[in-house]
């Protein structure tokens, strides 16, 4: 070949296999418009899935008392008119003991424009025609503290929505976005052809990442602005949202390529991995609160480094609900992405496994 | 490309005692040989011969039960990663990226080599220039082929290693690949290549060896192959229906005598024997036999690898159920 194509090739930069590579990365994502759809369209569907759902998650029937006297009785009115609703006004002299519903399902305790609401953990259903009952009443939702009788938060289907969505949204990424795609190179013998090339293997991997996160970048702002425009989110909070997003991406994408490190047939991956989401929403308390659930499944729930990725958006996104500090979270979190990052690393094999 | 290395020998591939074993069956028997530079190397034999095998022990994707190989002087199942952008490979099926187009393919390939080709260059060369725009997935098995041999060129490696690179090419296609071939020994590279087409090997190849069941059964240039073991010429001949074709039979050398009946009141004669020439001149000059249309064919490939597979059955009587696997 001429000697200018050869400079030319020269000039093109310090490594033009990787620029290359995040290209091809790139195209295959976004030309294959399935891929795009479960990485993208999908997990926001289930998003507004998840809203939807939470919104109408009113019916059934509440047994609900309100306490004291200055604007209690708009307050009052207000409670009566949600179906299902039977409001009536705390019948003793005396307060409600902390802890003890004494038989109702909720107590709402009204002073000036802030309130508390005690209510049973079983009775989330009735959360969302409170809060707009009181919202009404000139009780802003910021100034409403939710309780359980124990004292702690109770299960919110409209706010475990964001983090059910933002989790569907990064297990497609890392499931159908990455581990799947990958599993069909193997099994198509691009990997073993690429195998023969000077490609480095940690090229092709990490060549991997950059269109991945800008799509997580974009499921999280899209998420993040949900969120703070539902008001379930103080905008500084969307700094440790980040963060937590993040770290879960790392984590869920070291687990793809854990899966795809070996595998060699995409459709029972597939399968598999469309399974084990659910199972994973389950098991981190996003479907029900966990204490309404078996105690093996909490067991279960426990050693699962998804159950923390979990809790740490609780933190920002549902945050009465978190178990654990914020550091245990992101700690675990990590320390699940260090491990099944190496696992694969270790595991990865360019060629179909075959007998060698 | 740089002429490092290559004063330190001429062996571009060294292969020794090779043996390869899956599971009971030996896909590959003690086989030895040596590639040279400038070498087009052809690797003939029928399916299930071990010519697949032998190429990817070659190209380090499989491991050998026993012996060596080295290819360049390393040992490609652990290779310095320099050998990877001196040897490419193309293997028998593999599937390119399916959303890339033709072009964006060869670029890709492009990037992994230091010094790599001009696109346009290795484009033209395959005859893929006219669908450089079209996506890989949309591409008929062809140009897929076509693809795939300019993937393994782009990068000019001083080793091709083509594993039946000629299949499912229309003509054209095939003379793509042989002038590429043919310009890699021309710019003083070396070229394995499987086949089971023996006019592909004569064509192409400098020298051939010739895999039966995993042996190497023989390896020479073409031209030596059929001259010592082309044994059996034909002679054909016309002549009038009612010849009496024993005598046919026992000239000496004969070893069959066939005839189908063509137009009219004569039959088509086919007489294979071991001395051609001498057999043609006895029914030259026979009077009886009214012989026209006289013809003689020398055997080529295609007898030699036939009396080799025949002899290699035979050897073998009662290895010959161990059949099936990988080629």
């Amino acid at each position: 070949m001429s000697a200018d194509t050869r400079t030319r090739t020269r000039t093109r930069g310090a490594s033009p296999a990787f620029r290359q590579m995040v290209r091809t990365n790139s195209r295959e994502l976004f030309r294959d418009g399935k891929t795009a759809f479960f990485a993208l369209v999908f997990p926001l569907l289930f998003l507004a899935m998840f809203l939807a759902l939470g919104t109408l998650a009113a019916g059934g029937t509440y047994h609900v008392a309100v306490t004291g006297s200055a604007g209690s009785p708009a307050v009052l009115e207000n409670l009566k008119k949600p179906d299902g609703f039977q409001t009536e006004a705390w019948p003793e002299s005396t307060p409600p003991k902390p802890g003890d519903l004494a038989g109702y399902d909720a107590i709402v305790s009204p002073a000036g424009d802030k309130a508390t609401v005690v209510v049973d953990p079983g009775k989330f259903g009735a959360l969302k025609d409170i809060r707009s009952a009181l919202s009404s009443s000139g009780i802003d939702e910021d100034h409403v503290r939710f309780l359980t009788p124990d004292g702690g938060a109770p299960f919110d289907p409209l706010k475990a929505a964001l983090p059910t969505g933002l989790l569907m949204a990064l297990m497609s990424v890392a499931f159908f976005g990455t581990a799947t795609p990958l599993i069909a190179l193997r099994t198509r013998g691009t990997l073993r052809l690429l195998g023969t090339t000077p490609l480095n293997r940690m090229t092709f991997v990490l060549a991997q990442a950059p269109v991945r996160l800008a799509l997580v970048a974009v499921q999280l702002l899209v998420l993040g602005t949900v969120a703070v425009a539902m008001g379930f989110l103080p905008l500084a909070g969307t700094l440790r949202l980040l963060v937590s997003g993040f770290l879960g991406a790392v984590m869920l994408f070291a687990f793809g390529y854990l899966i795809a490190a070996r595998m060699r047939n995409a459709e029972v991956v597939n399968g598999l991995l469309g399974l084990l989401m659910p199972v994973v929403l389950f098991t981190s308390g996003l479907f029900l609160p966990l204490d309404l659930l078996p105690s093996v499944v909490g067991d279960i729930s426990a050693v699962l480094p998804t159950t923390y990725l979990v809790d740490a958006l609780n933190h920002d996104l549902n945050e009465a609900a978190s178990t654990h500090t914020l550091l245990t979270d992101w700690s675990i979190v990590l320390a699940g992405a260090v491990v099944f990052g190496g696992l694969a690393a270790r595991l990865f094999r360019w060629d179909q496994g075959e007998d060698r | 490309m740089s002429g490092e290395g290559m004063e330190r020998t001429d062996d571009v591939a060294v292969v020794h005692d090779l043996s390869k074993q899956y599971g009971t069956r030996w896909a590959l028997d003690e086989v030895a040989f040596t590639v040279s530079q400038g070498e087009v190397f052809g690797l003939l034999g029928p399916n299930g011969a071990g010519k697949t095998t032998l190429l990817e022990c070659l190209t380090g994707l499989r491991k050998p039960t026993s012996g060596t190989v080295r290819v360049l002087g390393e040992d490609p199942a652990t290779p310095r990663s320099a050998l990877r952008s001196m040897v490419a490979v193309q293997p028998q099926e593999a599937t390119l990226f399916p959303q890339l187009s033709v072009r964006e393919t060869v670029e890709l390939w492009a990037s992994f080599y230091p010094e790599p080709d001009d696109i346009d260059d290795v484009l033209a060369r395959v005859g893929l220039l006219e669908e450089a725009h079209q996506r890989v997935k949309v591409l008929s098995g062809g140009q897929s082929r076509r693809l795939l041999l300019a993937v393994t060129v782009v990068g000019r490696p001083r080793v091709l290693l083509l594993d039946e690179p000629a299949a499912g090419l229309d003509p054209q296609a095939k003379e793509h690949l042989w002038d590429v071939v043919r310009q890699q020994r021309a710019s003083g590279g070396t070229v394995l290549l499987s086949t089971h087409d023996m006019h592909e090997a004569a064509e192409l190849c400098d020298r051939v060896a010739v895999l039966v069941e995993g042996r190497i059964a023989a390896c020479d240039t073409p031209g030596r192959l059929v001259s010592e073991l082309a044994a059996l010429s034909t002679v054909t001949f016309t002549a009038p229906r009612e010849t009496d074709l024993s005598a046919v039979a026992s000239f000496p050398g004969v070893t069959a005598v066939d005839s189908t009946e063509v137009a009219g009141e004569s039959v088509r004669v086919r007489v294979r024997t071991a001395v051609g020439d001498q057999t043609l001149k006895r029914i030259a000059g026979d009077e009886s036999l009214v012989a026209a249309d006289l013809d003689i064919d020398k055997g080529g490939l295609g007898d030699v690898f036939r009396s080799l597979a025949g002899d290699s059955a035979q050897r073998d009587g009662t290895a010959a159920q161990q059949k099936g696997g990988r080629s």
